[in-house]
């Protein structure tokens, strides 16, 4: 766990470090990939899709991080977007299909809306998989017991004392663990939920 | 001088200590310096235990909660049908 407050995106905006990179490749690509294979006309190229929008996240990261517009989550949206339309155009298989109103259907461009269902999903699933990342991230920097003590007394609201008492802690203890893993938390996922 | 945490150096003393204190503490919303060491104010500040009882999760916090669970569900059913 990082002991600075730094986050993620602000280290990868500085110092480019490789082992942030790969951080950052663990947590998005699988989510760009399966996001990308929902689009039948692309589903045998969700690996090289996911692969450019990485490379765009790499050249155009420390920018995003300078003018900062918007969050994270919806740039990256926006960044994918792009590409899956550069993707269809390059297929040839792209075209929009007709709603049974007539009207047209473009999959893409429903996700390039901030305000459709398509996105909807894209922000819930994007925090999904930032969340599982953040809790694999500080699980294993806590010992058992503190971990067990959050997870009662934080996310199942146990009373403090309650659960200092079952597993044999002080309630400073109990008070302290929800204090300095919601930090930790909230740091490894700093820039990349909205808070 | 006012007597000092032995946790943190900067940290208030108990009677100092204010529930918007204790709120960003219980919150994770503290800087290493500002961390609270809970023991040393317990001892005369009894009441920091129900102050922390009382502080209602922000955003961050409702959505680790929402996603905790529904995430080990997920993997608990993973593992239950062998995937």
């Amino acid at each position: 766990m990082h002991t600075t407050s730094v986050s993620l995106l602000e280290r990868l905006a500085q110092t480019g470090d490789n082992s942030d990179w790969q951080k950052l490749l663990f947590v998005y690509r699988p989510f760009i990939e399966k996001v990308v294979s929902g689009y039948p006309a692309l589903a045998s190229e969700a690996d090289d899709v996911a692969q450019d929008v990485m490379l765009v996240l790499m050249r155009e990261l420390p920018v995003f991080q300078r003018q900062r517009m918007g969050s994270f989550r919806s740039w990256l949206r926006q960044v994918t977007v792009n590409q899956l339309r550069m993707a269809l155009r390059k297929t040839r298989r792209g075209s929009p299909v007709q709603g049974a109103d007539g009207a047209t259907l473009d999959p893409v461009e429903e996700l390039a809306d901030p305000h459709s269902v398509e996105s909807q999903q894209w922000d819930e699933e994007h925090d999904r998989v930032v969340m599982q990342r953040v809790f694999d991230l500080v699980k294993p920097t806590v010992q058992e017991k503190t971990w067990m003590a959050f997870e009662r007394y934080v996310i199942h609201d146990e009373p403090a004392q309650k659960v200092a008492d079952e597993l044999g802690l002080s309630l400073n203890s109990v008070l302290l663990a929800k204090s300095r893993i919601l930090r930790s938390m909230r740091l490894e996922a700093k820039g990349l939920v909205d808070e | 001088m006012s007597e000092q945490s032995p946790l943190n150096p900067m940290a208030s003393t108990s009677s100092q200590l204010t529930p918007e204190q204790i709120r960003l503490n219980m919150l994770g919303l503290t800087s290493d310096s500002e961390l609270v060491d809970f023991e040393a104010q317990l001892v005369s500040t009894p009441e920091i235990a129900d102050v922390a009882k009382e502080v209602a999760p922000d955003a961050f916090v409702a959505k680790v909660k929402r996603f905790y669970d529904e995430l080990r569900g997920r993997t608990r059913r993973s593992r239950r049908e062998g995937k």
